[in-house]
């Protein structure tokens, strides 16, 4: 009788858990890894709500206060650029654009990028032959030709931006995930599975993808800034964001013009940017720890 | 006074879960010219303990005591004046030879390095004394080695050419950290009997680490029992075989699976249902293409599994033996269809498995299960213990309950002899035996029919193997199972095999019962394999007329006409270049040889 309540105890005891739910928890304990999530998260509630909150619009030029600094009494808290616009505001607009042009580029990368590769590194032979000359074509493609012809087409647009990166940044991420899958695939309990009668899909998202995990976080977390620093390019050569909206790229930029004269103007969005992108990094380099079981 | 000289030896290691005491007052002497085995499992402090003699711990590592050797204690000495010692009068061989090497260089670029970084000789000179050394460690053929890049040699003449490496300097103390470990016994015997050889010519003395009790009977003088950093027994060779003193060394030596051993403990009968085949396998060829000749070149077939037939009965275990690359790997892969077949047929359970689709192919796989060598490898790192085991539940049972599925898996752990609480723990975290167990507790959570174990214990301590195959053994006896066991290990099959199939180049050699194979082995390949399993017991060691393989395994890419073996046998004959001898009956066995059964061949153990 005891025997087997105790059995039933130790079965209690051991309800199963996934590798998610203990990445998870590991996560938690990495304070670093923490704070910048939650710093990320700050920063994201910010952009989206601030700009509701701050008495002047982004594209509003203040006449009276052109190129001040940073003032309670005027209400530019960060002070104002050349043309009197407030730079508070800017910068949290800034933030809208970039934010979302690398969560999204990220996105797509992950998204497409895993898939893409996993599945022609996995399937090998022609298929991964056909689907690699794929992505030598997109990447012998010019990037700035592209974008032009993009917006040649379809004219001027903020959603034509994302999809440019996008479809430039997952190639990266494809290779990268093939390279992985190709030494991963002959594994030991990758032909496990196999012999199990594991479905090939299957086989992709139990025992390849999450194997992958940590180089797409190391990469992931390089992609981040690597697209932020892209649009603000773009943003420079007039492709990308234009006057009056705003990024952080085409802010740091506009500051580093300033510099001098007005300090401030550099700054704020330079710090806001370099914040973020640390932010991403420490968090990256948690994941990464938190998903491999062996450095708990 | 003795050549070294080591008392009160600890070897700590500090690491983040707290110190490590490595080896534990470990005192010890070595003649000149003696050869000294130190034997031990994984873990044991073997390694550690040379590695501090020669300053070559890992950086958290701190060894103190006193190790004297020829009179300087090695341990107060500058890292210069050690390393001195090191290259020149104290040389080391490690147990991989392909990762000893650098891969970059070529043979004589790595020697002639080796040679003038501590003697300033000339560039010719150095490369003669290199090919003295080759020719002295007998590789064939040596001035045109010399050139040769690593990858370019078998494993058996990487080891050669380390232990010539390391001769170069003309050293007092030879240590051999697993030399054989990496190796084929064939090749095993061959490099055993060079460096009997090499310590009776050039009189250096041997200090070889290993945990095979074998290779130590046949080689050594005196030897040391380490466990767990302690050492446990030291005596004299026939000491510590015959009457062994510690409880270790005893346990240690009856765990060793022995190829003399006069009765088998226990090995369930084989059912009677003999006229049913569970498994049947017909004319099995598996080629890979392979390119050849660079970008231009043809393809030309990798003849891996050449013609294979085999049966296997229920409840029967079926040993497959044979060297590295002899295709045993391959052919359990193409039973499981996880390679593809280019021609043959596999039946399982009377149906076909060529002609299945996929769908009727999953379902027979959970009929047929298999075991990998590596135990930690053949574990998806990230996933816990509980779904590795529970996958298979999952795939060919979707309609199960989570509670349901966790306690079968908690009754197959535990049938395994783990407690069944290892569910949220992860594959690192388990020793290798263990590893090994959750491999099988996965084969058998669908209770197949069959299960294929592909070296199953060839990456496990002695100790451990044999718990191991006990495991196997009992599992058949209670479910049923019939097992394909294979192993490069001539002694392992015998202990768990009803019968035994000897591979060579992809293709049978012979079949026999376990018997009739050891007892009357007909081919001489049989014959020389079982030859050069070392057999752990000094005397008989000793005594054994040894037929040593010469060469290493011919390419399956290129193999030889006719018989595959004829590159290697001592019997071949002209008819063997031109004619393929065909599977023959010959007293008990199945034999593919033109010359079995002449008087000539004999019996040559």
């Amino acid at each position: 009788m005891s025997a087997s309540e105790q059995a039933i105890q130790g079965q209690e005891e051991v309800a199963g858990r996934s590798l998610w739910v203990d990445a998870w928890r590991t996560l938690r304990k990495n304070r670093a890894a923490m704070v910048s999530g939650i710093v990320i998260g700050i920063m994201g509630v910010l952009v989206v709500v601030g700009p509701w909150f701050s008495p002047y619009s982004y594209d509003f030029t203040d006449w009276s206060n052109l190129s001040i600094g940073p003032s309670l009494e005027t209400g530019h808290l960060f002070g104002t650029a050349t043309l009197g616009r407030d730079l508070f505001v800017r910068t949290l607009y800034g933030g809208r654009i970039s934010l979302m042009v690398g969560l999204s580029a990220t996105l797509v990368s992950l998204l497409i990028g895993i898939s893409y590769g996993a599945v022609a590194g996995y399937f090998g032979g022609r298929l991964d032959n056909l689907m690699m000359r794929i992505v030598d074509i997109l990447y012998a493609m010019p990037f700035m030709f592209f974008v032009i012809l993009l917006m040649v087409f379809f004219g001027r647009n903020l959603f034509l931006i994302f999809v440019a990166l996008g479809a430039i940044i997952w190639l990266d991420m494809a290779r990268i995930v093939r390279g992985q899958t190709l030494s991963l695939k002959h594994r030991e309990f990758v032909e496990a599975a196999r012999a199990q009668g594991v479905g090939t899909f299957a086989v992709i998202r139990r025992h390849i993808v999450p194997n992958l995990l940590g180089v797409v976080a190391v990469y992931v977390t390089l992609t981040i800034p690597q697209v932020i620093l892209m649009e603000s390019f773009l943003s420079f050569l007039g492709l990308g964001v234009q006057e009056p909206m705003t990024s952080w790229g085409a802010l740091v930029k506009d500051g580093s013009d300033e510099m001098q004269s007005s300090p401030w103007l550099l700054l704020f969005p330079a710090v806001f940017l370099a914040m973020t992108l640390f932010c991403f990094n420490f968090l990256g380099d948690g994941m990464r720890d938190a998903l491999d079981p062996k450095d708990r | 006074m003795s050549l070294l000289e080591v008392r009160n030896l600890d070897v700590r290691f500090d690491t983040p879960d707290g110190e490590v005491h490595a080896v534990r007052n470990l005192s010890f002497e070595l003649d000149r010219g003696e050869t000294l085995g130190v034997v031990g499992e994984s873990g044991s402090g073997k390694s550690q303990t040379v590695l501090s003699l020669i300053g070559l711990l890992a950086d958290n590592g701190r060894a103190s005591g006193t190790a004297l050797f020829d009179g300087q204690d090695l341990f107060n000495l500058s890292p210069g004046a050690l390393r001195s010692i090191r290259g020149r009068r104290v040389s080391m061989i490690f147990q991989d030879p392909m990762t000893s090497l650098n891969p970059y260089l070529t043979v004589a670029e790595q020697m002639v390095q080796v040679v003038r970084e501590h003697d300033r000789t000339t560039r010719r000179a150095a490369r003669d004394r290199c090919l003295e050394m080759l020719e002295a460690v007998k590789i064939p053929d040596a001035a045109a080695r010399l050139d040769c890049y690593p990858h370019e040699l078998s494993g058996g003449m990487r080891q050669r050419v380390m232990i010539a490496a390391s001769l170069l300097l003309d050293p007092q103390i030879l240590v051999a950290d697993e030399p054989t470990t990496a190796l084929d016994v064939t090749v095993q015997a061959q490099i055993l009997e060079l460096m009997k050889d090499l310590n009776r010519r050039l009189g250096t003395a041997i200090i070889l680490i290993t945990h095979d009790l074998g290779v130590i009977a046949g080689l050594c003088e005196r030897v040391l029992v380490m466990h767990g950093g302690e050492l446990k027994e030291q005596g004299n060779v026939r000491d510590v075989f015959y009457r062994p003193r510690h409880a270790y060394t005893k346990a240690l030596l009856k765990a060793v699976p022995r190829l003399d051993a006069e009765q088998l403990e226990r090995l369930a009968p084989a059912t009677s249902e003999a006229d049913s085949s569970l498994l049947s396998v017909d004319g099995l060829k598996v080629h890979f293409p392979v390119r050849t000749g660079g970008w231009l070149g043809g393809k030309r077939p990798l003849r891996a599994v050449d013609g294979v037939n085999l049966d296997l009965r229920p409840g029967e275990t079926l040993g497959i033996v044979g060297e590295s690359g002899c295709g045993k790997s391959t052919l359990a892969r193409a039973i499981l269809r996880l390679v593809p077949t280019t021609a043959g047929n596999v039946c399982l359970l009377g149906q076909s498995m060529g002609d299945l689709d996929k769908q009727a192919l999953r379902q027979m796989r959970r009929d047929a299960q298999v075991i990998f060598q590596d135990p930690l490898a053949s574990l998806n790192p990230r996933m816990t213990v509980g779904n590795i085991v529970s996958e298979p539940l999952r795939t060919h049972f979707p309609e199960l309950g989570a509670d349901e599925v966790r306690t079968r898996v908690a009754d197959v752990l535990r049938r395994v002899g783990l407690s069944g609480r290892e569910l949220n723990r992860y594959p690192h975290e388990f020793s290798g035996g263990q590893c090994q167990r959750i491999g099988i507790a996965r084969a058998l959570v669908l209770k197949p029919k069959v299960i294929i174990c592909d070296e199953p214990v060839s990456a496990l301590d002695v100790s451990i193997q044999a718990q191991i195959i006990n495991l196997l053994m009992d599992l058949q006896a209670d479910f049923g199972l019939a097992l394909i066991f294979i192993a490069h290990d001539l002694a392992v099959v015998r202990h768990i095999s009803h019968r035994i199939m000897v591979m060579y180049l992809g293709r049978i050699m012979e079949v026999a019962s376990r018997r009739a194979l050891y007892e009357t082995p007909q081919h001489p390949y049989t014959q020389a394999l079982i030859s050069a399993v070392p057999i752990p017991d000094p005397d008989k060691e000793r005594e054994r007329d040894r037929e040593l393989l010469p060469g290493d395994l011919p390419s399956p890419i290129d193999p030889p006409s006719g018989c595959g073996f004829r590159t290697r046998c001592r019997f071949a004959r002209e008819r063997c270049r031109l004619e393929t001898p065909e599977l023959r009956s010959l007293a008990d066995s199945l034999v593919a040889c033109h010359r079995a059964g002449e008087a000539a061949l004999g019996r040559a153990r």
